[in-house]
């Protein structure tokens, strides 16, 4: 015998849980061993696979799974949405402020120019925080999730 | 590329679900060895199955696949949790395995013969002898070769056996 059994075993299997014996399968399986241990643990198998009071009964209904199914479906579905949201409010926030630059240009260097001359010494101090007030503004959700 | 996918809709799901609820769970039960553990399971695979988008495979199809989608569940259950017995590891002397003896005695002797096989190899008898899996199915379902699930369900096959002719029980022809 091989150490991979019969090569009828399928066959054996089946008819263990058909029911249905060819003749010549069961002349054969009668005299093989590897097809008697499949007898053997197929039809203890099936013994306790089907009986009355079996531990089989449902623990949830197919209503129960499918109403399951259609919830975790939506949130699905939001999140997504939420996702495209999101980066189409960014988009426009950034295509937003780039348009102001470009259409604004002439008075944004100016503005620029004035900033550099300054002689303020608060005025890193004024960009810092400018900068952060921008920062948190476009990415609120990032810093404080669930407001 | 992004594919679109369908669920199943509720008639065909209801129709798996009746005609695979009690098989699934029985082979649940007999491969966690755990009741509740089975339950989740069993509701997780519904659920996986569902939202897999499954929905072109044919009834015998979506059947395999959810027992596929439960096998890997459970495995990875065993993965997760680094049992001391492993997927692929034979339960130590003694162990009692599935533990639901409630039946009458001769059915109590196969509960406690299957417990002593491995997860894998409860799982791989279960597949083939209760719910008629052939060795590619099975193959395909548990991701191994076809030639493993031979000689690993030739091993389980030896030891169940062994253990069932120990404890009295025949081989008996069924025939109808």
């Amino acid at each position: 015998m091989k150490s991979d059994g019969c090569p009828f075993e399928e066959e054996t299997s089946a008819a263990v849980i058909s029911g249905v014996w060819p003749e010549s399968l069961r002349a054969h399986a009668s005299d093989c061993p590897d097809c008697l241990d499949t007898v053997l643990c197929g039809r203890a198998l099936n013994e306790i696979a089907v009986r009355p009071g079996s531990p089989a009964e449902s623990p949830v209904s197919a209503s129960v799974i499918w109403v399951r199914a259609q919830y975790a479906e939506t949130r699905r579905r939001i999140s997504r949405a939420d996702a495209i949201l999101l980066s189409g409010s960014l988009g426009t926030t950034f295509a937003g402020i780039a348009s102001v630059t470009i259409w604004k240009w002439e008075i944004l260097r100016q503005w620029f120019s004035a900033l550099a001359q300054s002689t303020s010494p608060y005025f890193p101090l004024y960009a810092l925080i400018a900068t952060a007030a921008v920062i948190l503004f476009l990415f609120e959700e990032t810093f404080f999730p669930g407001r | 590329m992004r594919v679109r996918y369908r669920m199943i809709d509720e008639p065909r799901f209801r129709l798996l679900y009746d005609t695979t609820a009690r098989p699934l769970r029985a082979y649940l039960i007999r491969v966690t060895g755990d009741r509740h553990q089975a339950d989740d399971v069993f509701q997780e695979s519904y659920l996986r199955v569902l939202q897999s988008g499954q929905e072109d495979l044919d009834d015998a199809k979506l059947k395999s696949y959810l027992f596929t989608v439960a096998t890997n569940i459970v495995r990875d259950h065993w993965r997760r949790r680094r049992m001391k017995a492993r997927w692929e590891e034979e339960p130590a002397e003694g162990s009692e395995g599935p533990g639901h003896h409630d039946g009458m005695d001769v059915r109590l002797e196969i509960e406690k013969s299957l417990g002593v096989l491995s997860p894998q190899q409860r799982s791989l008898v279960w597949l083939a002898y209760v719910e008629g899996y052939r060795h590619r199915e099975i193959a395909a379902m548990l991701g191994l070769g076809e030639k493993s699930v031979r000689v690993l369900l030739f091993r389980a096959r030896k030891k169940l056996a062994s253990i069932l002719t120990l404890m009295g029980v025949k081989a008996e022809y069924n025939e109808k």
